[in-house]
């Protein structure tokens, strides 16, 4: 990541500043993430929602390195790119979560100012109280898991063709619409652009990386 | 957490890095399978060259 005055940022920074960012995600998304912790998000679940804040963590800095603010700024941007407990978040493709924002309030937070919470869920009947080691153990192997999954991914993204693996990454990825994804890449028309799209989802599809079954698209998205 | 953050993090760069190079070879004239081709051949010599590496350590 590029900085304003042409110093990279790197890898320990921008983790040091999403260290706050992602204190910040947690109480403005608690009831999203309750949410996707019962499983309301079907096939996408909390470790999709943190990496794709992350991604998002990154835009947002990006943006707020080139203009040169003060720290205070970075944080207000983020506050607003979490609005409505990270809507903006799970409406991108392709989970495409829930089509309005959440209506659970908690009175007492929204009187200050922050964004509405649901109430913390009670420990289910029946399940463990972890210990610490327990709890770090399992941590360390779902970290392994998202790994090997994250290898697997970037190893079928590979297998496609460049244009199809572009055409995807644009409109998922960068969101932008059929057209400009086919005016950027010399494509004849959008429809050109949403057959390598749809090409492109069939063949992870088929590999096992995308879900099998989409929420409604928004007209001229891809 | 941080090790899952750099991968997601090292993929969208490789994407990234690949979008520029696409539109490159495009502002320079190429038709899109042009510029798809010239992609492949970069990605499969670069395999080539880590094969090569491997293979030389190995023996």
């Amino acid at each position: 990541m590029r900085l304003a005055d042409g110093r990279t940022l790197d890898d320990d920074e921008l983790l040091a500043l999403w260290r706050h960012g992602r204190h910040l995600a947690t109480r403005y998304c608690r009831g999203s993430l309750a949410r996707l912790r019962s499983g309301a998000g079907g096939f996408y679940e909390v470790d999709d929602f943190w990496q794709d804040a992350f991604l998002a963590f990154c835009q947002v800095v990006a943006e707020w390195q080139a203009l040169g603010r003060p720290t205070d700024d970075l944080w207000r941007r983020w506050g607003l790119a979490l609005w409505g407990q990270g809507i903006h978040i799970l409406r991108r493709a392709p989970q495409r979560l829930w089509s309005g924002v959440q209506s659970t309030t908690d009175s007492g937070q929204a009187v200050d100012g922050e964004p509405a919470v649901v109430q913390k869920q009670p420990q289910r009947p029946g399940q463990p109280r972890l210990t610490g080691s327990e709890s770090a153990r399992r941590s360390a192997e779902q970290n392994a898991l998202a790994l090997d999954r994250l290898d697997d991914l970037e190893g079928r993204l590979w297998r496609l063709r460049p244009l199809q693996r572009q055409a995807l990454y644009m409109a998922a990825l960068q969101h932008m619409p059929a057209a400009k994804v086919a005016s950027r890449l010399g494509l004849r028309d959008r429809r050109e652009a949403y057959r390598l799209v749809e090409n492109a989802r069939r063949r992870l599809r088929r590999s096992g990386v995308m879900p099998t079954a989409h929420a409604r698209r928004p007209r001229g998205r891809v | 957490m941080s090790a899952v953050l750099r991968k997601v993090r090292a993929i969208y760069a490789r994407l990234e890095r690949e979008n520029r190079r696409l539109l490159r070879l495009l502002a320079q004239g190429l038709t899109p399978r042009q510029a798809e081709r010239r992609l492949m051949r970069g990605q499969s010599s670069s395999g080539d060259a880590k094969r090569r590496k491997s293979t030389s350590r190995r023996r």
